[in-house]
């Protein structure tokens, strides 16, 4: 029987690779699994998979051969994207610290019950709302949030507690993306989508490891490459890697000269006469902001003094192509060559590539650019690049930020579960944009605060200074994460504050906590995310969370029960609203008349449990998703109705008439294009000035925070390798790849090596001025660094590397810059 | 009983591709064609999957292995992260 079951389960694993490759292979007898569509766990590509259960259980699972991201192809990582779900410490139940019976902050974690758990956070949220005010509250969320979770979150924080002290870890990953997107077009997200692969003719990486960290998508890059000669790839970053292996040219440059760089090729662009005038004249802007807008330190610190613009660094004033002209002259060949460190020939290659009127490109970036203290500027030095020859928004043409997480886009920044952002590109700020936000979630003006809320990192160090009494961590692990974490989880652990995480497993997060709630992974409940190419994908829920494990949304939606309107708003506010004082926030925000008219059962579920539903006796997930579409449709967020994307996989918003849109901002692909102009930046469409236009910059190279000096001599670049996901919490739970990558190490120049004394698997020291770790040193790895420069990955709670790590932020964007700082590495 | 099977691509000019893959334990190339092959990977005691696609990965001529499907029944992960409670 075993025999004849291994037999049948290997033909069906044939059929399904056989199928992705378009080779014909016996067809699979039907298994006894039942399949259904969803999507990957992990990091942006959002690819489309298939899970297979048995008996409530996840027994397989196969890349999506109709999906059309991967097309039936899953990376390494497709090795534990079900599996992930069953790690033996997989958190069950409630963790409160107790001594005596009682929460003590230096207690011991005791089991709990959710209505214990949720009695203690009721007090913690009452006493600071008290004494402290709203702003006291903080809660720090994901681009891993299924989209409606994100949105829950924001309607308890913005409008049910009235503070927008609500920041993802996106602000980790993409805020300086999307910083450039709003100063540049005046909407976020790419304008272009993943068929730009298929018909660019140049791809440039500018610090974007995608052979490691896309690989799906990294292997449609090659197979471009592959079948069609003369297709090329330059890899440009500061250190060797893997995408090395198929680039035709490879540029390392020294930390933070990419701001020189693009200056050059711009310039390089002009003086070769290079220019696309017809595009340029008729849609684009040009710009100029200040420059001394400081590196997003404490105002304390000696670095911000005499930085007069530290609080207004995205303002702007309009120049002309002139003032453009005569800034890029600055940046000539040999001047940039010197400060980049790259040959000469290899920066004029470059630059003829952007130059060439036939080339098609497509340039891909992730961290390099958005992990910058310059990355809102470096982003919009790219687009210039692109606006300055017309290369965008057209197939393979296309200035391409990648996300790192499945619903960075879908998620954080469609929803907005920033501290200043509202759904679909709204802003707290705007009284107009608060406005909006009333009537649709059916609240009293001036419900919402007008205030923008502690960005991520402000929040720690508001932690730091006892400003943030209660702090709730959903699908993250913020105390691995941040930058310069030591001073942060100390005040965590010490001050007088209630930390609560919501996550699967204990990280190292959940030990910093008071109280651990156990979350319900990704297929134990209904989900949506959105990719990288404004694809948002939708799956049901699959299989049951363990023990009295609940998804994010339930336990946002649950303890909303605990708060009468009289003990959160003014009376004023109630007064004036459609409620009475003893209307819970529960009643307002989730379980409301509009919600209870999405009935639960509903034949879109096919039979599917939706523990969350089934609770509240409405279909939770359908009523926040019809209501957040909302705020989009008719401008220029469009999204479908919800039954759709259970039907498809994925829709690209804009979704008009029930199609999709590939290419943004021109005409004939995006329905807001209006005919016979071409092209329409319409983000900018009611902007003085630069009406529908799309804005270039000038903006300079400016050093680091920190360089290597005689005391720190060194380099640090953090980031991710293939094996492991951001911090590791899922991934470092299978076995097979604990032991492939069992632990961070030391990626160094042999030579360096050397000097110190140093051999591979050496144990090494990694200090900066911040904090130390151990590690080992790895010199012939897959990443190479050149002289003066280390690379170590960050998800090993061993090698807590953020110990070191510096929190300098972008001033526009507050995105903290992991990728340089100065360490000293020494023998152990 | 962990089946798995990946999608390979590789240099068909380049010989012994195939050859070298079939030589990883665990590893059988059921299909091949036009630089395009099917690997099915078996290992009974869940120790050595992804292994066994990073060795494929790194056979010379080998350009790409993804996974297509994974089966793993009855399989609870042995996590060897620090239990905290």
């Amino acid at each position: 029987m075993k025999l004849n079951r291994r037999d049948f389960i290997k033909s069906a694993a044939i059929t399904a690779a056989a199928g992705s490759l378009g080779l014909a292979s016996p067809a699979a007898q039907a298994d006894d699994i039942k399949w259904d569509k969803a999507v990957c766990r992990f990091c942006g590509t959002g690819c489309g998979v298939m899970i297979g259960t048995k008996n409530g259980r996840v027994v397989a699972n196969k890349g999506d051969p109709q999906a059309p991201v991967n097309r039936g192809l899953n990376c390494i990582k497709g090795y534990f994207l079900a599996k992930i779900l069953y790690g033996k410490d997989r958190l069950k139940t409630p963790y409160l610290r107790k001594k005596n019976g009682k929460f003590d902050k230096h207690g011991e974690f005791v089991p709990i019950s959710w209505s214990e758990a949720f009695d203690i956070m009721e007090e913690k949220f009452k006493d600071a709302l008290k004494k402290y005010g709203p702003n006291s509250l903080a809660m720090f969320g994901s681009g891993q949030w299924t989209i409606w979770e994100g949105y829950a979150a924001s309607k308890l924080y913005k409008a049910g507690f009235r503070t927008n002290n609500i920041d993802p870890n996106a602000r980790h990953c993409m805020a300086s993306a999307v910083a450039g997107f709003i100063q540049s077009f005046g909407i976020d997200e790419p304008m272009g989508c993943y068929d730009d692969i298929e018909n660019a003719t140049v791809f440039v990486l500018w610090g974007s490891n995608m052979a490691e960290q896309h690989p799906i998508l990294w292997s449609r890059v090659s197979d471009r490459k592959l079948s069609h000669p003369g297709v090329k790839i330059v890899n440009l970053s500061t250190f060797s890697n893997r995408c090395s292996d198929l680039a035709d040219m490879e540029i390392i440059f020294k930390p933070q000269t990419d701001l020189a760089i693009l200056n050059y090729i711009a310039n390089y662009i002009i003086s070769h006469n290079a220019v696309n005038w017809d595009f340029v004249k008729k849609h684009v802007a040009f710009k100029e902001g200040p420059t001394d807008i400081g590196y997003g330190l404490r105002a304390s610190d000696p670095r911000e003094q005499g930085q007069l613009h530290r609080s207004s660094a995205k303002k702007g004033w309009l120049v002309n192509f002139n003032r453009l002209k005569e800034h890029v002259s600055g940046y000539t060949l040999d001047y940039v060559s010197k400060l980049s460190g790259v040959p000469a020939g290899k920066l004029q290659r470059l630059a003829e590539i952007y130059a060439d009127p036939n080339a098609k490109i497509t340039s891909f970036w992730t961290m390099g650019f958005n992990q910058h203290t310059r990355g809102t500027w470096v982003n919009e030095l790219c687009y210039m690049v692109h606006l300055l020859t017309g290369k965008i928004s057209t197939p393979g043409n296309s200035p391409y930020s990648l996300t790192g997480q499945p619903s960075a886009c879908g998620t954080a920044r469609e929803v907005g579960t920033f501290a200043h952002r509202l759904p679909a590109d709204l802003v707290v700020m705007k009284k107009a944009h608060r406005q909006m936000a009333e009537k649709i979630w059916h609240l009293p003006e001036g419900t919402i605060p007008g205030k923008v809320g502690t960005h991520a990192v402000k929040m720690m160090r508001w932690l730091e200074d006892g400003k943030i009494k209660v702090f709730w961590s959903q699908v993250a692990n913020p105390f691995q994460d941040f930058a310069n974490l030591n001073p942060f989880a100390k005040a965590a652990r010490e001050m007088d504050n209630f930390i609560i995480v919501s996550d699967a497993y204990p990280t190292v997060s959940a030990k910093v906590a008071d109280l651990i709630l156990p979350a319900a992974m990704i297929y134990e409940k209904e989900g949506a995310y959105g990719n990288a190419e404004r694809r948002t994908q939708f799956w049901r829920q699959q299989v049951k969370a363990p023990g009295i494990a609940k998804s994010d949304l339930w336990q946002v939606v649950e303890f909303s029960k605990r708060f009468k309107l009289k003990e959160v708003w003014p009376s004023s506010l109630v007064a004036n609203s459609e409620y009475t004082p003893d209307t819970t926030l529960f009643e307002v925000l989730y379980a409301n008349p509009r919600a209870k008219k999405y009935r639960w059962t509903d034949p879109i579920e096919m039979g599917h449990d939706n523990d969350e539903s089934k609770q509240y006796g409405f279909y939770i997930q359908k009523y926040l998703w019809e209501e957040y579409r909302l705020f989009g449709l008719g401008r220029g967020h469009d999204l479908a109705p919800f039954d759709a994307y259970h039907r498809v996989r994925g829709l690209r918003w804009p979704v008009v008439s029930g199609k999709e849109t590939r290419w943004r901002f021109k005409e004939g692909y995006d329905p807001y294009v209006e005919t016979g102009t071409g092209y329409q930046f319409y983000g900018n469409k009611h902007k003085k000035g630069i009406e529908n236009r799309a804005v270039i910059w000038v903006r300079p190279y400016q050093p680091p925070t920190e360089s290597p000096d005689e005391n720190y001599d060194m380099w640090l670049c953090t980031g991710r390798v293939l094996e492991h996901w951001h911090s590791g919490s899922m991934t470092r739970r299978v076995p097979e790849l604990y032991r492939a990558v069992p632990y961070a190490v030391i990626y160094m120049n042999p030579d360096d090596a050397k000097e110190r004394g140093l051999i591979r698997n050496s144990v090494a020291v990694v200090e900066s001025r911040r904090g130390k770790v151990r590690a080992r040193v790895m010199t012939n790895g897959r990443n190479r660094p050149p002289r003066g420069l280390v690379f170590v990955p960050w998800f090993d709670a061993k090698v807590l590397i953020n110990k070191c790590t510096l929190d300098a932020t972008c001033p526009i964007s507050k995105q903290t810059d992991y990728k340089k700082c100065a360490v000293r590495v020494y023998k152990a | 009983m962990n089946i798995s099977s990946l999608a390979v691509l590789y240099n068909p000019q380049k010989p012994g591709v195939i050859d070298d893959i079939n030589a990883i334990k665990g590893c059988e190339v059921s299909l091949s064609k036009d630089g395009k092959a099917v690997v099915v990977v078996e290992s009974e005691d869940n120790d050595s999957e992804v292994n066994i696609c990073k060795r494929v990965m790194d056979v010379d001529g080998v350009s790409g292995a993804y996974v297509a499907y994974h089966y793993f029944e009855d399989e609870t992960i042995e996590s060897e992260y620090k239990e905290v409670l």
